[in-house]
């Protein structure tokens, strides 16, 4: 008794993970993760007509930000002539930037958001490893 | 007092605040500088040493919790051995 009922223990506790795993996008093993459930706001959906997006979020003296830049230039010159888009949204900008910022919950730069046809998108904050941005950047183009 | 002389002093600071707490301004000396003036600049335009490298609300109790040294700081020097940011990193063993 004892031991079915600790059978049916695991299996509740295992459908709750796979659940928790559906429900929140799936885990890459390079580990982004893309997050469903966030509305694009209309400057980002435009966009996403076109195929990927990648937004790139920054801010004036913003050190991170210019580190970032080589990097992110790199992956667009690689992706030139493809249906991925680059675009650079500063905060400081105007409030357009301002609000895709809000819409991905940006609350440090930069950030760079790889978006999935589905819009949705997986986040990384801060200096990124380019293998792995590229690794979600072909798994959103899938 | 204008920017460069706030740069100078934030730099004086940082160096002064590592020492105490046991850690390192970064050793990449053109990096600092960029970073110290990013502070400065925030320092000249709202009156706080805000983290340039993150988002201010507008909201006084978040905003304070990006004023440099940072409350994040302390976490991600222990998980990444620098901070956001990059101004300071944990000592080299």
């Amino acid at each position: 008794m004892k031991s079915r009922a600790r059978i049916r223990y695991i299996a509740v506790v295992a459908a709750l993970c796979l659940l928790s795993v559906a429900m929140s996008g799936c885990i890459n093993q390079s580990g982004y993760e893309f997050k469903s459930g966030i509305a694009p706001p209309k400057a980002v959906s435009d966009l996403m007509k076109n195929g990927t997006v990648i937004l790139f979020i920054t801010q004036n003296n913003c050190p991170a930000c210019e580190q970032t830049q080589p990097l992110i230039a790199a992956l667009q010159s690689q992706y030139n002539g493809t249906n991925v888009t680059f675009v650079n949204f500063n905060i400081d900008n105007n409030s357009t930037s301002m609000n895709v910022g809000k819409a991905y919950g940006v609350t440090a730069t930069p950030t760079t958001v790889v978006l999935r046809k589905d819009g949705a998108a997986a986040i990384f904050v801060g200096v990124f490893d380019p293998s792995t941005v590229k690794s979600a950047i072909e798994d959103a183009r899938k | 007092m204008d920017v460069d002389e706030q740069t100078k002093k934030i730099k004086d600071w940082a160096k002064r605040y590592a020492e105490k707490k046991g850690i390192e301004v970064n050793p990449d000396e053109e990096r600092v500088d960029e970073i110290a003036k990013g502070l400065a600049v925030r320092q000249e335009k709202f009156g706080k040493r805000y983290c340039p490298c993150r988002i201010i609300t507008g909201n006084a109790e978040e905003d304070r919790k990006i004023i440099c040294p940072c409350v994040y700081q302390e976490e991600e020097l222990k998980e990444h051995g620098m901070c956001h940011c990059k101004l300071f990193s944990t000592k080299a063993q």
